[in-house]
């Protein structure tokens, strides 16, 4: 059974239409955080969160009703998983002393009826959040510098370039739909935290193995045929390894999707951000980082790869059979 | 098949070491099982359905439910308690799971250097007070080194740090040197207090560790109680020295403990006198005899009394019965070292120590301890100094115990229980018999964390109920089943033959990953678990791009050993490159991350080594075999 039976589809010469997509999405993304800014999990600005269970369930009004008495009215409130869990955030406090303790004893006092119990409780002091951040920020740049290197080691700099950039665009996008999709979807509860951190990181690795595989095919097509037009090789490796694309991308996004579903509060961003990181990171290998190697040839090396009048735009291959179909 | 025999070998040996490595995870969880059906909590719900008590008010209620847990867990203890060794050995060797998926405490500790700098100063004047001030502003807003900013705003005010600190005559550098190094054992120090607390709270695995230079995490398995373990933690140290109960008192009283617990009515049939000797007696028959002295060694020769690790639990139970305490005199008091003994076997042995309840001295009056080589014996020694009211009654203390032991004891853990030989005047004492500089160290550690309490914040806090982590449990391995299943089956029905291998390595392959997780002691996550389902999904990519090649290879007509070969061989590049790179990010993930982030990575790392195994050399060797038994085709789809 074959899903995609050999294809010969332009890939590249789009590639000027799927630059305009690409920044739109870029933008928007950037537009919507420079207006509602992102959300931070609170290991990385500091603070003190807790989640409580109610049995039965309490509306977050009469929570924050309740906790107004002890000049927490003012916290963030809002349901966790499901509807009888509260995610309470308060207001990073000058003081050392945890205030769950209060809060919870405030709520027992006013609903003596209900059973609460404590599922999560952190608290951060505001120099730690700061390392984190820096921590994070560090990661994802070594990471995409021992990519630079490699890649530009095992294929050519330009290649590496390519790569890098298609990341860049990457995590972009990723963090715009995280900012939109955390403004108009509150109960997925999107927070940049280390796990969403971790996330982007392994967007990183999956993506990078993606446009990996394209280009090693392009290495190995360039090899065979010497001379050939650049755009025309890589329309044929594009659409070479199409199928095994489509399969592993497939596969990755129904157990990252299962994940969303079924995988429960803690993992939510993480299978967020990676179920988009996994559509743009398939998408940014042949768009992206392969489109730059193509427009770096054009535009900086002033190579000639206009196709001839006759040309197809992919680079055709007879298979010894089809030829032997063909004569008989 | 002889070209494969080398990679049969280690796919067996790989599956064989894999098995090595989870069988005590599986073990842990036959004993928790055990335990849970033998505990009080099932009994007591079905007598509670025969007996409710209704009239029973509330406040009495809870009370009376815990004693009755507690009489229906006798089974569970004495099932605990014949396999301890056993159940605890197996625990150390299991997959951990990680503080999120058992629930627990997870602190961040950091020791207050600018607090300590107030607290270490003399001569405090108002331009002190300034300086501190800017000092603790430059730390909180520039994240600033205090020592540093320290240095700095004496210099901005030209004034020397030796005004301060250390001795006059110091000059700027020498004094740095000295507060960096005090830096460094207050971190030691607070280190140490807290290890020794949580190790008599009880919580079975904590951990500790130090994390860069002023801060340390402390983790604490299945603990909730927020209060209590923040005053464990930051609760001031309380040093006490303590007299040595006298040895003959001491055996009698044992004596008299062994004999009450070998007169209980279950063991009467040891009673009788008729047995063998002492010398000839099988350890069951002497357990029976002296259950009492079976558990608590006693060394004939030097006196000292020693218990093994895993039964202090049973030992502290024992001393806590009725029966038990009335033979036990009311100014004892049972302590165990701090540190056990290990013996060649491995199997640790603590130091039980009988003082007097009334302390002779609090470890308020030491002002130093240091760790010191004597020149004259070339041994290492401890040199402690007690200021002047603690030396006169020193002085007096030593002068009439001379030749008894004195138990140097912090927070209910003995450190050292030396000889008084003479009577100590002037407040200097040495105390010698370390077996190495780094017990000596540990020592004078402990002697100075009376003298200057180290003032730890808690800067991070993490609390996970156990609910919740039983949810995430139940999450990840819906998700993961789910998710499983979903590719098995794709690959069965895209790749059909080659596909159903896939599976198989991909079975194979989670088994591998929890394997390698088992033999580097690792830990389970949330996102660990999320990592383990991510890396499946992603470990199908090498097969599918081999079979893809496969496909491509016979579509040209080769044969389908060729197509086999030339697709392996072909698709590697690809796979090499891709994973290299995933492993990068994975190992600065790592590096990175903390707690939970970490597992991921870690699962993530050792899940791309273990999938580019299954899926290039066990479907390889599949293959290989296949043809050599005369397979022509094999279907790929």
């Amino acid at each position: 059974m074959r899903f995609f039976p050999r294809t010969n589809i332009d890939f590249i010469g789009k590639r000027h239409i799927w630059y305009m997509v690409s920044s739109s999405l870029i933008l928007i993304g950037l537009i919507t955080i420079a207006i509602r800014g992102l959300n931070y999990g609170i290991g990385f600005v500091g603070g003190e969160e807790l989640t409580l269970q109610f049995t039965p369930a309490l509306g977050i009004g009469e929570v924050r009703s309740a906790m107004n008495k002890i000049g927490q009215g003012d916290s963030q409130i809002k349901t966790f998983g499901s509807a009888n869990q509260l995610l309470i955030r308060v207001k990073a406090s000058q003081s050392k002393a945890s205030t769950s303790q209060e809060i919870i004893g405030q709520l027992k006092s006013s609903f003596p009826n209900t059973r609460i119990t404590l599922m999560q409780d952190d608290r951060i002091g505001p120099e730690i959040g700061q390392e984190l951040r820096r921590d994070a920020v560090i990661a994802i740049f070594y990471s995409l510098i021992a990519i630079l290197i490699y890649v530009s080691l095992r294929f050519q700099f330009i290649y590496a370039v390519g790569a890098v950039i298609a990341l860049f665009h990457d995590v972009l996008i990723t963090l715009g739909a995280v900012a939109i999709f955390g403004w108009f979807v509150p109960w997925l509860n999107l927070q940049i935290d280390q796990t969403m951190v971790a996330a982007f990181l392994t967007l990183v690795g999956y993506s990078m193995n993606d446009t990996v595989v394209i280009f090693d095919r392009i290495r190995e097509n360039l090899k065979i045929y010497k001379g050939e037009n650049l755009i025309r090789v890589m329309n044929r490796s594009i659409n070479d390894t199409l199928s095994r694309t489509i399969i592993t991308s497939g596969t990755a996004f129904a157990v990252l999707l299962v994940l969303l579903i079924f995988g429960g509060e803690v993992t939510r961003g993480f299978a967020f951000a990676m179920l988009v990181g996994v559509v743009t990171g398939t998408y940014s290998s042949i768009y992206v980082a392969s489109s730059i190697v193509v427009d770096y040839n054009v535009y900086l090396k002033k190579a000639d790869l206009k196709l001839g009048e006759k040309q197809s735009p992919v680079l055709e291959i007879e298979r010894p059979y089809e030829a032997a179909a063909k004569r008989a | 098949m002889r070209k494969n025999r080398f990679r049969i070998i280690l796919i067996i040996a790989a599956i064989a070491l894999t098995l090595y490595y989870l069988y005590p995870t599986y073990q842990s969880g036959a004993y928790n099982k055990k335990l849970e059906q033998l505990s009080g909590t099932p009994k007591l719900l079905v007598y509670l359905k025969a007996h409710p008590m209704t009239s029973m008010p509330d406040s009495l209620r809870q009370e009376y439910l815990d004693s009755l847990e507690q009489v229906f867990s006798a089974d569970s203890l004495r099932y605990y308690d014949a396999h301890a060794k056993e159940i605890n050995s197996v625990k150390l060797k299991r997959i951990k799971l990680g503080l999120d998926l058992q629930g627990g405490m997870h602190i961040v500790l950091q020791v207050n250097v600018v607090k300590m700098l107030e607290d270490m100063a003399k001569n405090k004047d108002q331009t002190f007070d300034d300086i501190m001030k800017q000092v603790s502003s430059e730390v909180k807003n520039n994240n600033a080194d205090p020592l540093t900013a320290l240095e700095q705003a004496c210099a901005s005010r030209n004034i020397r740090l030796s005004r301060y600190y250390g001795d006059i005559r110091d000059d700027n550098s020498q004094v740095m040197s000295y507060l960096t190094e005090q830096t460094k054992t207050a971190v030691d120090r607070a280190m140490e207090i807290v290890r020794n607390r949580v190790d008599q709270y009880g919580v079975s695995e904590p951990s500790i560790q130090k994390q860069g230079s002023t801060r340390f995490i402390v983790e604490l398995p299945g603990v909730s109680n927020e209060a209590e373990v923040r005053e464990l933690l930051q609760g001031t140290a309380l040093l006490e020295f303590k007299l040595l109960q006298p040895e003959n008192v001491v055996v009698k009283v044992f004596q008299a403990i062994d004999n009450v617990m070998a007169g209980q009515p279950d063991s009467l049939a040891s009673n009788d006198t008729t047995s063998s000797s002492d010398s000839t007696m099988t350890a069951a028959q002497f357990a029976k005899k002296h259950p009492f002295f079976s558990l608590v060694r006693v060394n004939s020769q030097t006196g000292d009394a020693y218990v093994a690790g895993t039964d202090k639990d049973q030992f502290e139970r024992i001393i806590e019965r009725p029966d038990v305490k009335r033979v036990i005199p009311s100014n004892f008091q049972f302590l165990f070292s701090a540190r056990p003994q290990v013996t060649a076997q491995g199997q640790h042995y603590y130091g039980l120590y009988v003082v007097n309840k009334t302390p002779l001295l609090t470890g308020s009056v030491v002002t130093n301890a240091q760790a010191q080589i004597d020149p004259t014996s070339n041994s290492p020694v401890v040199n402690m100094t007690m200021n002047s009211e603690g030396s006169r009654e020193w002085a007096q203390i030593t002068g009439a115990n001379i030749g008894k032991r004195v138990a140097i004891e912090l927070d209910n853990a003995v450190y050292s229980a030396p000889v008084v030989r003479t009577k100590i005047s002037g407040g200097s004492s040495q105390i010698s018999g370390m077996a190495n500089m780094d017990e000596a160290n540990l020592l004078a550690i402990v002697l100075r964390a009376g003298a200057l309490p180290a003032p730890v914040d808690i800067v991070e806090e993490r609390n996970v109920g156990p609910s919740l982590g039983a949810d995430s449990i139940r999450n990840g391995i819906t998700s993961g089943v789910i998710g499983i299943a979903l590719i098995i089956l794709f690959m069965g029905f895209y790749y059909r033959t080659g596909g159903v291998l896939a599976d198989f390595a991909l079975l194979i392959n989670i088994f591998f990953i929890l394997g390698v997780l088992a033999a580097f002691h690792g830990t389970l996550t949330m996102p660990g678990i999320a990592g383990m389902i991510l890396t499946i999904a992603v470990a199908v990519d090498a097969n599918v791009l081999i079979y893809e090649r496969i496909r491509e290879e016979m579509a040209t007509g080769k044969t389908l050993r060729a197509s086999i070969d030339q697709g392996y061989s072909k698709a590697f590049t690809a796979i090499f490159d891709a994973n290299i790179i995933s492993l990068f990010t994975g190992a600065i993930l790592y590096q990175f991350g903390t707690g939970p982030v970490q597992g991921f990575a870690l699962t993530l790392m050792i899940g791309i080594v273990a999938s580019l195994f299954s899926a290039i050399v066990i479907t390889r060797v599949i293959f290989d075999i296949m043809i050599e038994r005369g397979a022509t085709s094999i279907n790929f789809g």
